[in-house]
Order: structure tokens, then C-alpha cells, then sequence
């Protein structure tokens, strides 16, 4: 049992195509997804625990691991690599930080772009 | 001073717009709302007054508050935003996206009204006779689309319409900031669409990292509801969850019905079964939001900008080396060169990809080529979905490639082997050619045959073109013979 989970999942239909909402309720609340909170929500819609990580491992943004809470994501879209993001994950290394990479995040115009726990920053080359 | 609008969106909080409302916000009278982009990403966050005029805020949004105290107004920007046609961008930074009265003060919900009075083959009619074509990368006919959705009602049930705003292609940023400064605009082009197919149900499928969208687009739904605007339409928001082909329309409809993030097979195409195996119409937010100008002003007024193959205005996304990277909305028929001097391009610029990671790469000499549907260039350059990412010596052509072939191989979602074998053998050649390898040009070639061929959908056959482009216009910097 996730906790808090059951709650949002009565506010869903019983059905298949709210497998998607479903698992983003999960990833919301847990920060990954949860063996456990998986098995729940195939309970609740009746869809096999293997149909919904088939679903799951299709997309990218989901984590099947808790994630490193105070990582830097540098974003490794075509324009943060152009406005410098290889130099800027460099520094944040050298200085001590858990640099992960991340997909687009598009704010493309405000190149080298970083997410943290505290959300997104653009222009993040001048510190 | 009554009133500052601090225009914002998801790119001007990520340079400190919400920090900047903050600061005004401890002045006394002073009334401080946010607005959405204008458009203007380079200068953001922008403050302006209800005169119109705009001062950046900078590094002190005080002394910017003062500068437009006194009427003054930024020269560049104010230059930067009239050089373009600002018709979807209408309201875009000019008012607060959370309030329905402003939006309607400014003639949403007016193109609405007219349609209501309209049957659905009047409907119809007017959009054939606008031209108005899918603003996705496609450029299909939308009065087509819609036409073929509804013949296909008997024995398939009536319509849907999917809005597709999952706008998953690095460089693009056009849906969002439709949706985030303008949020109405969608809500009223989707409840005309809905009207002329007599749809009941839409879907707003919206990409999972644009959270301000989806707010927006929530607030929206419920506050137009509530004014009883739309009737009995049902809006039901989905968020993706990220990967390039959640924005293949087909894939959209797996998504929506609970299933793995992979393209269907064609036919049937989706305006005969669908959704649910409903007919079912897919339309681009930038599509969609066309229409209610469309309809309040008329066709005349509609095809008085653009060309006469390809009517209308187009957003374009501008990032990479850029002076001014933003977001601008121009005629149909303008050259890449004019929107890159909009821009703020260099002399030491190299080229541009145009058209994302399913586009090319398009070298300098080539800027005077004019946007349009269909293939700009042979090479592969197409204008797609309206992305351009400008890049100079800094980060050669060769690198550009690199990065594009990697998303791509990265991105495949691995139904076709093709597409999943053949992008990460792509990348491996490449990297031979650029390592001078004389052997690798011929497996290149023979890749490129077979993903453009072989492939099911359009991520995969044209996952190539930017191999193509550059190895046509950029040989010797990739490494190839030219």
C-alpha cells in the first residue's frame, strides 16, 4: 500500500484508459513508481501488473527507482548544448554536485537550462 | 499608477519572473498581475503597463518600474514585436490568462458566437474556402480532416476530437505559450471544432513536463464552463509522459485508451476509427487556435496574410545562437532569413536545423529559402511544427548532427526494427565518417533507404533527414567526400 494512493484512485473510473492518470497519481505522490503503488492501481482498474509496467516503460519521464533527491539535471536539448550545457555540467561537477542529464525541458529561448528540487532555471550558465 | 502586468510563462519563471512579482508586489498601489509571454524569451520577464508600453525587468525590475512610471518604453522590443503578425499572439503578454473577462475584452468568445449561427456545412465551407491547413508540420487541409470525420460517422459513432499539445520536439515551444499567455483562444477553436463535427467529448492531450500549461488550460476549461459558454462540451485534460513519439497522432490515441506509447498501423486512419474506434479528428493547438479570428473576422481578412498555397500566419520557435531567441508569429511565406534577422542572427552563424530532429540541417547560403508546407529543401529541411535552432562555430555542424542522431536513435520507441536497429547503427557511422572511415558513407546510404522505407511512422522514416541535409550541404564538416 502506497499511502494516500487508494484515496486518489476512487476519484478514477474503473477502466483501462485511466491506467496513464493513474500511474502519473503515483509518480506524483512517491516521486517514482512504486512496486507497490502499481499493484494497486491494477487492482482498482483490472489491468495485469505486466500490462501496466509494459505501459509504464514506454515513456520516459517515469522513474522505476527513487531519484537522487539533490541532483542537478542539465538539460541536453540541441539549443542548452549549443548555449554551453557540456561546460556548465562540467563546473557543476567540479564544484561537488550530482549532475544527472535530462531530456528537453523547453524553455529553449533561456538556453543552458537546469531543473533541481527547487524547479526550473534558465540562463543557468551565469552563476 | 494603476496597473503592471509582468509577463511571464514557463520560460519567464524560469529566469525569475515570480521573484520580480514579488518585489512589486511589496510596493504600495500598485496592482501587479501575470501575464504569459510575449513572446519576447530574451528579455523576459517583461513589466508592462496597460499603455502598452514594456520595459525588461533586469536585474532591477524597481528602475524598470520607474522607466515605465515616466511612459518610457523599450525601443527594441517595441520594434521586435511590431515587425511581426500578431494575430494568435493577439492577447499573448496583454492580458492576465487566469481572467475570462480580459480574454473576452479582447474579442474572445466573439468568432465563437458567430459560428453558433452557423450550420456545420457552413462551417465547413468557410474553412475550405480559408485554406487554412494543419499547423503540426503536416499542413493537411483541416476542412479535409473534418470533412472525412464526419462521412465516417455511420457505423463508427460520432466524432472526438484530440488536441494534440504534447509538443515534444526540443526547440518548440509554440503550444506552450499559446496555451499558457492564451489559454481561451484553445478553449474557444476547440469548442468550434467540436460544433461543426457535433462532438460531444474532447481531449486535450497536454506534454508531461508543461505543468503551467495544464494549469492554464485547466482554469480555462472551468471558468469558461462556468460562464456557460461552451454548453454541454466535456474537456477532459490527459498529460503525457514524455518521449519524442507520444507526439505521433496515432500514438496520442494509444496513450489516451491505456496503452504502451506505440504507433497503430494505417488504415484505418484515425478520422474513420480512432479514439475508441470513433472517428476521430486530431488537431495541433496552433491549428486549433486559428480558428476563432477566423470565424469573427472572415476568410478574406484570414488570407490577406501568407500566400496563396499557404494562408495565414505561422509561429516560429528561435533558439541556439541567437541574439533574440523567443518565440514570433509571421506570414506564412516569409524568409528563414527575415525571421533569423528578427532574431538576432550573427555572421559567424553556420546554418540552422529547421524542423527539429525530423528536419535538416539548413547551411547560411540557404536563407533566403521562404516557409511553407512540404519540403524546403531537398536535403531534408522542413519547416515542421515552426522550430529553428541557429548554430554558429561554437558548435559545428558535425556536433549538431551527433546530437540530433543520438535523440533520434534514443527516441525510437522500438516497434520497427528499422527505426530501433538502425538509429543507433546510424550514430555509430557516423561517428566512423567523422573518424574518416571510407567504408562508412556506404552504410549510411544503406541505412537511410531502409529506415525512410521500412519504418511505420513519421519519427522513423524521417529520422534520416538530418543525415541527409548535412551530408548534401555540410560533407566535408561531417566528414564526408564532397
Amino acid at each position: 500500500m502506497v499511502d494516500g494512493l487508494s484515496e486518489l484512485l476512487q476519484t478514477l473510473p474503473r477502466v483501462r484508459s485511466q491506467a496513464l492518470p493513474a500511474l502519473h497519481e503515483l509518480h506524483e505522490l512517491s516521486g517514482y513508481l512504486d512496486p507497490d503503488g502499481i499493484e494497486e492501481i491494477g487492482r482498482w482498474l483490472h489491468v495485469p501488473k505486466s500490462e501496466l509496467y509494459a505501459v509504464a516503460s514506454s515513456y520516459t519521464e517515469f522513474e522505476m527507482t527513487p531519484p537522487e533527491a539533490d541532483a542537478v539535471a542539465v538539460c541536453r536539448g540541441l539549443s542548452c548544448r549549443i548555449a554551453g550545457a557540456d561546460a556548465l555540467a562540467a563546473e557543476l561537477r567540479a564544484r561537488g554536485e550530482i549532475v544527472v542529464e535530462h531530456e528537453c525541458l523547453f524553455a529553449c529561448a533561456v538556453a543552458p537550462v537546469i531543473k533541481t528540487a527547487a524547479g526550473v532555471r534558465g540562463r543557468a550558465g551565469t552563476f | 499608477m494603476d496597473r503592471v502586468l509582468v509577463r511571464s510563462g514557463s520560460m519567464g519563471r524560469a529566469v525569475g519572473a515570480l521573484d520580480v512579482i514579488e518585489v512589486l508586489n511589496a510596493l504600495p498601489e500598485t496592482e501587479v498581475a501575470e501575464a504569459g509571454s510575449d513572446g519576447a524569451a530574451w528579455l523576459a520577464p517583461v513589466l508592462a503597463d496597460l499603455d502598452g508600453n514594456v520595459q525588461p525587468a533586469g536585474d532591477d525590475p524597481l528602475a524598470a518600474l520607474e522607466r515605465l512610471r515616466v511612459g518610457e518604453s523599450h525601443v527594441e522590443l517595441d520594434a521586435y514585436l511590431a515587425a511581426q503578425s500578431r494575430r494568435l499572439l493577439a492577447r499573448a503578454g496583454r492580458i492576465d490568462p487566469t481572467s475570462l473577462a480580459e480574454a473576452r475584452a479582447e474579442g474572445a468568445y466573439e468568432g465563437w458566437a458567430a459560428v453558433l449561427q452557423m450550420s456545420s456545412e457552413q462551417v465547413l465551407a468557410t474553412l475550405g474556402q480559408s485554406g487554412l491547413q494543419g499547423r503540426g508540420g503536416a499542413f493537411f487541409p483541416v476542412q479535409l480532416k473534418w470533412q472525412a470525420a464526419i462521412d465516417a460517422v455511420p457505423g463508427n459513432g460520432q466524432p472526438l476530437l484530440v488536441v494534440n499539445a504534447e509538443e515534444g520536439e526540443p526547440g518548440v515551444f509554440n503550444n506552450r505559450l499559446l496555451m499558457e499567455s492564451d489559454p481561451h483562444r484553445l478553449v474557444e477553436g476547440l469548442a468550434i471544432a467540436c460544433h461543426a463535427l457535433a462532438a460531444e467529448r474532447a481531449y486535450i492531450y497536454i506534454n508531461g513536463e508543461a505543468q503551467l500549461s495544464a494549469e492554464r488550460m485547466e482554469q480555462a476549461v472551468g471558468s469558461a464552463r462556468e460562464a456557460r459558454l461552451i454548453g454541454d462540451l466535456e474537456i477532459e485534460i490527459r498529460r503525457g509522459a514524455g518521449g519524442y513519439v507520444c507526439g505521433e497522432e496515432t500514438v496520442i490515441l494509444e496513450s489516451i485508451e491505456g496503452n504502451r506509447a506505440v504507433p497503430r498501423l494505417r488504415p484505418p486512419y484515425p478520422t474513420e476509427r480512432g479514439l475508441f474506434g470513433r472517428p476521430t479528428v486530431i488537431n495541433n493547438v496552433e491549428t486549433l487556435c486559428n480558428l476563432p479570428d477566423l470565424f469573427r473576422f472572415g476568410v478574406d481578412w484570414f488570407r490577406e496574410l501568407g500566400t496563396d498555397e499557404a494562408p495565414g500566419t505561422k509561429l516560429i520557435s528561435l533558439s541556439g545562437a541567437l541574439e533574440r531567441p523567443g518565440l514570433v508569429e509571421v506570414p506564412m511565406g516569409t524568409s528563414i532569413g527575415e525571421i533569423l534577422t528578427m532574431s538576432g542572427v550573427g555572421d559567424r552563424v553556420q546554418g540552422a536545423v529547421v524542423g527539429g530532429p525530423s528536419g535538416g540541417l539548413l547551411p547560411a547560403s540557404k536563407f533566403d529559402i521562404e516557409i511553407g508546407p512540404g519540403p524546403l529543401d531537398p536535403g531534408g529541411a522542413a519547416l515542421g511544427s515552426g522550430g529553428m535552432v541557429v548554430f554558429d562555430e561554437s558548435f559545428p555542424a558535425a556536433d549538431v548532427l551527433a546530437v540530433e542522431a543520438i535523440y533520434n536513435a534514443r527516441e525510437s520507441c522500438g516497434k520497427c526494427t528499422p527505426c530501433r536497429e538502425g538509429g543507433e547503427r546510424l550514430v555509430t557511422a557516423l561517428q566512423r565518417l567523422r573518424d574518416g572511415d571510407p567504408s562508412a558513407r556506404s552504410d549510411i546510404d544503406e541505412l537511410v533507404t531502409v529506415m525512410r522505407a521500412a519504418s511505420l511512422c513519421g519519427l522513423g522514416q524521417m529520422a534520416v533527414s538530418p543525415v541527409t541535409s548535412a551530408l548534401q550541404d555540410f560533407a566535408q564538416d561531417v566528414g564526408a567526400q564532397p
